[in-house]
């Protein structure tokens, strides 16, 4: 009924849509030539504009008349007019686009559509380059020092028409994951750590994780995971213990598993001289084989095939499992990462387990690493315009965009006033800030991030990072020499809309990723004979919409020459 | 000349129509009160299927419903070129019909067991007992359920180890799936499901009982040929409704359940569109997958519906 419920309600919207868009005088500008003389200057703010804004960060819950709504509006002449829907919500976001009813500005935290499309269905407009440039200054700046920026978001056939703006992620630059052992088990059962090893932090839990920038050999770590299993290192005389345990909805536990192969999940290399996609690769099987192997030697929780991520974190609470997947942040602490494996162990104060957090498995041919968080560069994101937006509203929106989410002075606009509204977590500008309890962290009578794109430069990043997670980072999951050697990106990736494989990504998704899934699923089980089965299942990957995506991957450039531009 | 019959005849309809509207004249509330909803209906349900149209185009928000282009039934060629599409369109009949045929007696059974307890207060405990776990969501059952299934914590596989066996992964076991699927369904829906027979047996006349019994019927006699013939309209009628949502085999009871291991068994339509993100910005799709099991749900109602009134006076009309 659900279903019923969602189809109708869509059509339901869509019929409304009928009428509204047929009253709707559309004064778009979308594609057109803008006489860019005839619009204000930069910093002309005389003609008062209402304009309604959505962020990234946008769940409808910004009170109106905020403090950083009354800012703004003073500041830039504008009324701003709050969006009450909460842009995180699939179904919401599905019919506030069906009704068209989409604020000037939003940045949907889910996509199922590419920006060329959301523009063909006529629900945004581009944005002209020299718009930009007169009014997002530090926006072109930042685009210009990442390459391949000013290439990205291009409308078809275009060179000065962008699609929309993106943003900078420096707060996933470098290793995103990093393997985790039960210290405390290695100590008990005879193994050295792999190199020196150093605390995260002093107390909070902290003390109990530690880390080093070696790594295990994929050898050493199946040593390491049979005596977990089998070498009863919680010491309850009970066989109840296992070494790894993954989960069945994603594949960030294999992270650097996979990498040790050379490998990262979707990603694309060259193989005996062709293109293949990771899923179909020879290496992967491997990988395959090496998990399958692992499974039967029971080294591998059975009960994994019914764990999702939140059932593993649980799961890795109780204190049977030996290997952890983790990120810079879980190892830290951070706020936002409590009840999340590995750290969930060592949250109780009582708690006598330790964690060692090192590098990535080295593989059979000495390959060590984790896939990239973004296939090229560090550009992610969509900020969009809605159609409706004329050139003098657009004109206002970028030089807001472009203060807020560029110009540093603007950190009011997601943590108020230092000492009045926040508060620095340790040392003053080299630890996280925090909002005190009066005020809202996000939108509610504070407004903060309500309006804001989630881009940041390295500045901001240490605005909500703790400074044990900038010191991991520093230390060693973004340092350069870790970045070089063990970032594994695609060999080729369409960034700059050439071809078609964003569209045919998206339409046989659903297929391609079954297809995978249960493969890999029943290959790991040993319900299948992976040599027996492998050409059946490329077979099946290449006619389900595999074949098209290759094709379309194969037109697209090389990552490396996108990389230097 | 008119006679006097002859001008009978004629104004008879008038005199009909005349007390047809002296009798509206009079419930003119309760028509009003009847137009509320009717105009909500008309609303909500009859002026939305306007929106099918765009199953058979490439919606786009901007161009609305009408001028977005006819797409020559692409929506269904993709739908019916996907063999995913296939393999779940069968296990959804597979399901739906297991649970149409074991779940669907389950609750007429149950109501008529419960009519025979004589204790007022076991009675109203086993009902209240068994109206449970329909008010708890799926996200909290399929939890249970997965903990007693468990390999390692689950008290089924505790019994087997305990007697020496090999646990057994239950939940992502291709051959225990489905039948699990069937008796969770049936223990949720089984008090809820039974509420209505119950209510019909309630209105059986007495005296039909107390014939039986002079001709020397026992309890079970009664049941069979008293309470059973008397609830068979309602049961014909659930069981036609049921039919209409035959394609509807368990959306969130399975979603909280599977996983890629059962896929081959247990993956249904609506579990295959939602893990996809085909709905997502969709619209066109979404409705074509919708209309495509509608149809197929008033195409079965109208089949059993028209078989049953061959066979019988009962039917929904």
């Amino acid at each position: 009924m659900k279903k019923y419920a969602k189809v109708l309600s869509a059509t339901a919207l869509s019929s409304a849509l009928l009428l509204t868009t047929a009253c709707s005088n559309n004064e778009a500008t979308s594609g057109e030539k803008i006489d860019i003389a005839s619009l204000p200057d930069s910093g002309d703010y005389s003609d008062k504009l209402e304009l309604s804004l959505s962020g990234s960060i946008t769940k409808g819950k910004a009170e109106d008349g905020n403090y950083v709504q009354k800012r703004l509006e003073e500041q830039f002449n504008i009324k701003i007019k709050n969006t009450k829907v909460d842009t995180w919500n699939k179904d919401q976001v599905n019919l506030m686009v069906a009704s068209g009813e989409l604020p000037d500005t939003f940045a949907f935290t889910a996509g199922g559509k590419t920006p060329q499309e959301l523009f063909d269905a006529g629900l945004t407009r581009t944005i002209p380059k020299e718009m930009l440039e007169k009014y997002a200054p530090r926006y072109m700046k930042m685009l210009g020092e990442n390459p391949p920026g000013p290439e990205m978001n291009l409308l078809k056939g275009s060179d000065n028409e962008y699609l929309q703006l993106i943003g900078l992620y420096s707060h996933v630059d470098g290793l995103t994951w990093t393997p985790t052992f039960r210290l405390d088990w290695l100590e008990k059962l005879g193994f050295e750590p792999p190199g020196e090893i150093k605390q995260v932090g002093p107390s909070g839990g902290r003390e109990k994780i530690y880390y080093t920038d070696k790594a295990y050999t994929l050898e050493e770590v199946e040593e390491i995971l049979k005596a977990f299993t089998f070498n009863d290192p919680d010491g309850n005389g009970k066989n109840d213990t296992y070494g790894i345990s993954p989960y069945n909805d994603q594949m960030h536990w294999a992270a650097s598993l996979m990498g040790s192969f050379g490998l990262a999940p979707d990603y694309n290399f060259i193989e005996d001289d062709k293109l293949v996609v990771t899923e179909i690769s020879k290496k992967y099987k491997e990988f395959l084989k090496l998990l399958a192997k692992w499974y039967d030697m029971g080294l591998i929780d059975p009960e994994f095939t019914t764990l999702d991520l939140n059932k593993s974190w649980e799961k890795y609470k109780q204190g049977k499992i030996g290997y952890y997947i983790a990120q810079s942040s879980y190892l830290a602490m951070d706020d936002w990462t409590k009840g999340r494996a590995p750290q969930n162990l060592v949250e109780n104060p009582n708690s006598t387990a330790k964690i060692l957090a090192t590098a990535p498995e080295i593989g059979k041919d000495g390959q060590q690493g984790v896939g990239s968080f973004i296939p090229v560069g560090n550009l992610a994101d969509a900020f969009y315009v809605s159609k409706n937006v004329t050139d003098e509203e657009l004109a206002r929106i970028l030089q807001i965009f472009d203060y807020i989410n560029f110009d540093n002075e603007a950190r009011w606009t997601l943590y108020g006033e230092v000492g009045v509204h926040s508060d620095w977590e340790g040392e003053p500008e080299k630890s996280a800030l925090k909002v005190r309890p009066e005020y809202a962290a996000e939108e509610g009578n504070s407004g903060f991030w309500g309006y804001n794109f989630r881009t940041y430069d390295k500045e901001r990043v240490q605005w909500f990072t703790s400074e044990y997670t900038m010191n991991l980072r520093k230390e060693y999951f973004a340092r350069d020499d870790v970045k070089e050697n063990m970032l594994i990106r695609p060999y080729k990736w369409d960034v700059l809309n050439k071809t078609k494989m964003a569209e045919m990504k998206l339409r046989y998704q659903g297929q391609l990723k079954t297809v995978v899934d249960e493969f890999r699923m029943k290959a790991i089980v040993g319900e299948i004979d992976i040599d027996k089965e492998w050409d059946k299942y490329i077979e099946n990957w290449l006619n389900n919409g595999g074949q098209d995506i290759l094709a379309e991957m194969d037109k697209s450039d090389k990552v490396s020459d996108l990389m230097k531009q | 000349m008119q006679t006097v019959i002859e001008r009978a005849v004629e104004s008879k309809p008038k005199r009909k129509e005349n007390i047809n509207w002296v009798r509206m004249k009079k419930m003119k509330m309760l028509y009003f009160m009847m137009a509320i909803p009717m105009v909500m209906l008309f609303i909500f349900h009859y002026i939305p299927m306007y929106g099918i149209l765009i199953a058979f185009k490439n919606f786009s928000p901007g161009l609305g419903i009408w001028d977005s282009p006819w797409n020559n039934f692409e929506h269904f060629k993709r739908l019916f070129s996907d063999f995913l599409f296939i393999r779940a369109l069968q296990n959804t009949i597979v399901i739906s019909l297991l649970k149409l045929i074991i779940v669907f007696p389950a609750p007429i059974i149950f109501a008529i067991l419960l009519n025979e307890i004589k204790s007022e207060k076991f009675k109203k405990v086993s009902q209240s007992i068994s109206y449970l776990p329909h008010f708890m969501s799926w996200v909290i059952l399929s939890a249970m359920v997965i903990e007693v299934f468990s390999p390692q914590r689950g008290i089924i596989n505790y019994v087997i180890t305990f007697f020496g066996g090999e646990a057994i992964n239950f939940m992502s076991d291709k051959g225990s799936f489905i039948p699990i699927l069937i008796l969770t369904d049936m223990w949720k829906e089984l008090g809820w499901g039974a509420i209505i027979y119950l209510a019909t047996i309630t209105s059986i006349d007495p005296q039909l009982y107390e014939a039986a019994e002079i001709d020397g019927a026992g309890r079970f006699r009664k049941m069979i040929h008293v309470t059973l013939p008397s609830i068979m309209p309602m049961v014909i009628i659930m069981f036609i409704l049921r039919l209409g949502a035959v394609l509807n085999a368990g959306f969130d009871q399975i979603l909280n359940l599977y996983n890629p291991l059962v896929y081959e068994v247990a993956d249904i339509i609506d579990t295959y569109v939602y893990r996809s993100g085909l709905e997502q910005f969709q619209f066109d799709y979404a409705t074509a997958v919708g209309l495509f099991k509608n149809v197929i749900g008033i195409a079965l109602i109208l089949t059993a519906n028209a078989i049953i009134r061959r066979k019988s006076e009962h039917g929904i009309w």
